[in-house]
């Protein structure tokens, strides 16, 4: 039988006000614990609930896709679940890092986190968001196609799927949209929103559990053919290299797992933005698989009974409903179908405001604020509700385009792909100096036009949009461009080729236009920035960690009031109340001290601002309230330039300052040859008058030559003094070098003589 | 270094070793959940005694 074939064994009317219902009672969840957050008595700042928001991981594809593939493809089902767990055993050398840069950056998405590395380069955060958006669109198309299914399926519907799926997509975006940002102060951690995914986390694990053992009950219970045809199921299940595709194709759907794990906005928003303690991530790296392991143990005993209850007439997405209807555990059945309602709203939830809050601060928030306009917290609310409905609408679109003839399993390893896209760059990132903005740009957007062509065209060609001959002639007729085998591969499964491609293809570009543009000085600092955070456990006053700490910007005149205000608006009194408590703690402040818009004071605001609305619109918001532009980084630069020219020339003052000190040395020397020469020949005079005339007389003559000789150092001083000043000429004429020396001999002799030494001159003819 | 290790284990437990041993796809599949239960007790058994080091 067919699901459209089923009985309406519980009425439209009845599983529509259930689903209603549980969504309203999601609301009084989140309800609670804001109210208790408000009160100082978190819930979420514990490790089983950080653990159980991790659970967002499970959606639709787990809850009716896991199933579906299990009964067809035995275990291969369970390495998009492996993945995750490795991740989180491997979380102090995977994940800590990550959270530590995060947090101390105040990242509050991945675009913003990656940018940080590139110093807030919009062009990147846009990029990634772009790229995350477009690649999570068959992700929501999923859910839709598995909420769709899932009232078809408990309702026994027949016909008007259509008019189902569009009800579906409009109750869905209302309310991710008013969910997702139901308060005013636009921070960058809900509580209520994780509370209630943690508790959407319980009842997929509940309604799972339950089917469970029900089917085991019913095997154990029941000795005739059920049980009988469940083992021969058992016994026939397919081994993992049996299907054609090898342990190679094992390896790679787990370690694609373990990429999407990371890069998943959802992932990212509840692993490191809604994140309260990093020391509940050691808890949560064996919670969370335990999590995993209770959530997927009975996917294979439901999968064979859906076979032999259910067969080939029903579509084995549907087996966790069909199995308990045809058990007849109705009420099983309703609690299944909640469950499956919860695994896709908390999907589309988290992913949607995840995506809205990377949209609205990379894209319209510093459009908004280039334009000069004003940016007002509820406008930021209303752009990201506008948001969340565009991306469930766009989800709804590639349903109607691509979904509907597609397994769950198929359409979520596509967005897969589309998310390992990030993994080369934020490998580069942490590992490589050399990566610049240009380069991660140009590999995200190769990486995505590859997995378009690879992993998105095969899905449009299977459901009709696209002509069959692209996938066996490829296109215009040429076999190496065949999008399942691209230039020829062949060996591996589609999906693996196409994660081959696009990551091969996202890092060779990546490393290429990083060579080819490297990153500049102020990339460079902030990659030092960025290495240090992810080395050490952040503090809210870190004022280095922030480029503030680089701007002139705390050397503003205003004072801290304008600041206070602006912080107001965008993250709510409360929280800044909170948040300046512990800033003056860090600080050593006393509570009612005022507060001084210095550089630790603009870093801190800087991140608390950057949690609510993006590192690049942050920036533009501080640089407006300050009331001075902080200098870009050329002109950073060239005050630099500028203070290595004073040092050059302070260094040249120096050489000359040493050289006129040993010029009045040489000078000193040069004048006191003749005086001593001088004052010895009238001293030699004086003493012996008994001296003889010819004696005398060459010593009159000596004592004349050198008076010259002292007249003419002094000219010489004066000449160079001149010349110095540009107010004297050279004059070149020839020389008597013998004359010279025999000159400086005759001075030199009587001294020579009178201490013995006489016949050192021997009047060398030069 | 011990999380890093266990993780190592966990891939290559996952992997070659699961597809040697058993015969089967069933056999398989126990022995799939059995490394992965031994996985998280000991990692459950590290965190505990990172958490032991922290206090």
């Amino acid at each position: 039988m067919g699901e459209g074939d089923l009985p309406a064994l519980v009425p439209p009317t009845v599983a529509a006000a259930a689903a209603f219902g549980y969504l309203l009672f999601l609301f009084a969840v989140a309800f609670w614990a804001d109210q208790r957050a408000v009160a100082g008595r978190s819930v979420i700042d514990r490790p089983w609930v950080y653990a159980l928001s991790i659970g967002v991981y499970c959606t639709a594809w787990t809850f009716f896709g896991s199933v579906g593939l299990a009964a067809k493809e035995g275990l291969w089902f369970l390495p998009i679940y492996l993945g995750p767990t490795l991740v989180m055993l491997a979380a102090p050398l995977v994940l800590a890092p990550l959270m530590q840069v995060a947090k101390a950056l105040r990242s509050t998405s991945l675009s913003d986190l990656l940018s940080a590395r590139f110093g807030h380069h919009a062009g990147v955060s846009r990029t990634v968001s772009l790229l995350l958006v477009v690649v999570t669109i068959p992700y929501v198309a999923l859910q839709i196609k598995a909420i769709t299914l899932a009232f078809t399926v408990i309702s026994g519907g027949s016909g008007g799927e259509r008019a189902r799926t569009f009800w579906v997509v409009v109750v869905l975006a209302l309310f991710a949209a008013l969910f997702g940002t139901r308060r005013l102060d636009v921070t960058e951690r809900h509580e209520g929103l994780v509370a209630a995914v943690a508790f959407e986390s319980l009842v997929k694990l509940a309604a799972f559990l339950f089917l469970g053992v029900v089917v085991c009950a019913v095997l154990m219970g029941d000795q005739g053919p059920l049980t009988a045809g469940w083992l021969a199921a058992w016994a026939e299940v397919p081994k993992i290299d049996a299907l054609g595709a090898g342990y190679g194709d094992w390896l790679a759907m787990t370690l694609l797992a373990a990429i999407a794990f990371l890069f998943l906005p959802r992932q990212f928003q509840v692993l490191v933005v809604e994140n309260v303690r990093l020391s509940h991530l050691r808890t949560a790296s064996w919670q969370f698989p335990l999590y995993l392991w209770l959530l997927n143990l009975f996917v294979l005993p439901v999968a064979l009974l859906g076979k032999v209850v259910v067969g080939g007439e029903g579509t084995p997405d549907a087996y966790v409903l069909t199995v308990p209807l045809a058990l007849g555990a109705h009420a099983l059945a309703l609690l299944v179908f909640l469950g499956g309602i919860s695994a896709a709203t908390s999907m589309v939830i988290v992913e949607s405001v995840a995506l809205a809050t990377m949209v609205s601060n990379d894209w319209i928030a510093p459009w908004w604020l280039r334009r000069g306009k004003t940016l007002r917290p509820s406008f930021l609310l209303w752009v990201r509700r506008g948001v969340i409905v565009a991306v469930v609408a766009a989800g709804y679109l590639f349903f109607l385009l691509a979904g509907g003839s597609h397994a769950l399993v198929a359409i979520g390893l596509v967005s897969f792909v589309g998310v390992a896209q990030l993994a080369p760059p934020f490998l580069a990132a942490f590992l490589w100096r050399g990566v610049s903005p240009a380069g991660a740009i140009a590999g995200l957007v190769a990486g995505l036009l590859v997995w378009g062509y690879t992993a998105v065209v095969p899905l449009l060609v299977r459901s009709g949009t696209l002509p069959d001959t692209w996938l066996t002639a490829g296109p215009a007729g040429v076999a190496w461009l065949r999008p399942d085998a691209l230039f020829g591969l062949t060996g591996m499964t589609p999906l693996t080729a196409s994660l081959w491609w696009s990551v091969l293809i996202n890092a060779l570009v990546l490393m290429l236009v990083s060579l080819w543009r490297p990153p500049d000085a102020a990339t460079s600092a902030a990659a030092y920035r960025f290495r240090r955070a992810a080395r050490r456990k952040p503090a809210l006053n870190q004022g280095e960690e922030s480029l503030a700490a680089s701007h002139k910007a705390w050397q503003a005149k205003a004072g801290s009031d304008p600041l206070l205000a602006t912080l107001e608006r965008f993250v709510g009194a409360d929280r800044l109340r909170e948040a300046l408590a512990h800033y003056r703690h860090e600080r050593g402040l006393a509570m009612d001290a005022p507060l001084v818009v210095d550089e630790p004071f603009v870093a801190f605001a800087e991140r608390l601002l950057a949690g609510a609305i993006g590192g690049v619109a942050a920036r533009l918001v501080l640089e407006g309230v300050l009331g001075e532009r902080a200098p870009a980084w050329d002109e950073v630069l060239a005050l630099v330039d500028e203070a290595r020219s004073v040092r050059a020339r302070n260094e040249a003052l120096e050489a000359l300052d040493r050289l006129k000190d040993e010029f009045i040395a040489a000078v000193t020397h040069e004048l006191r040859t003749p005086l001593t020469a001088i004052r010895t020949l009238s001293e030699i005079l004086a003493a012996d008058p008994q001296i003889d005339a010819q004696q005398r007389q060459r010593f009159y003559q000596t004592m004349v030559r050198e008076s010259e000789r002292l007249t003419r150092l002094v000219n010489q001083v004066l000449d160079l003094a001149r010349l110095d000043e540009g107010r004297g000429q050279w004059r070149h004429e020839p020389v008597d070098l013998a004359g010279v020396v025999r000159e400086v001999a005759d001075t030199v002799r009587p001294v020579a003589e009178q201490r013995g030494g006489g016949e050192g001159y021997r009047g060398s003819p030069c | 270094m011990g999380n890093v290790l266990v993780a190592l284990l966990f891939l290559l437990a996952v992997t070659y070793p699961v597809a040697a041993i058993p015969a089967t796809g069933g056999t398989q599949a126990i022995t799939l959940f059995g490394v992965w239960a031994v996985a998280i007790a000991v990692a459950a058994l590290l965190a505990q005694v990172g958490d032991d080091d922290d206090g």
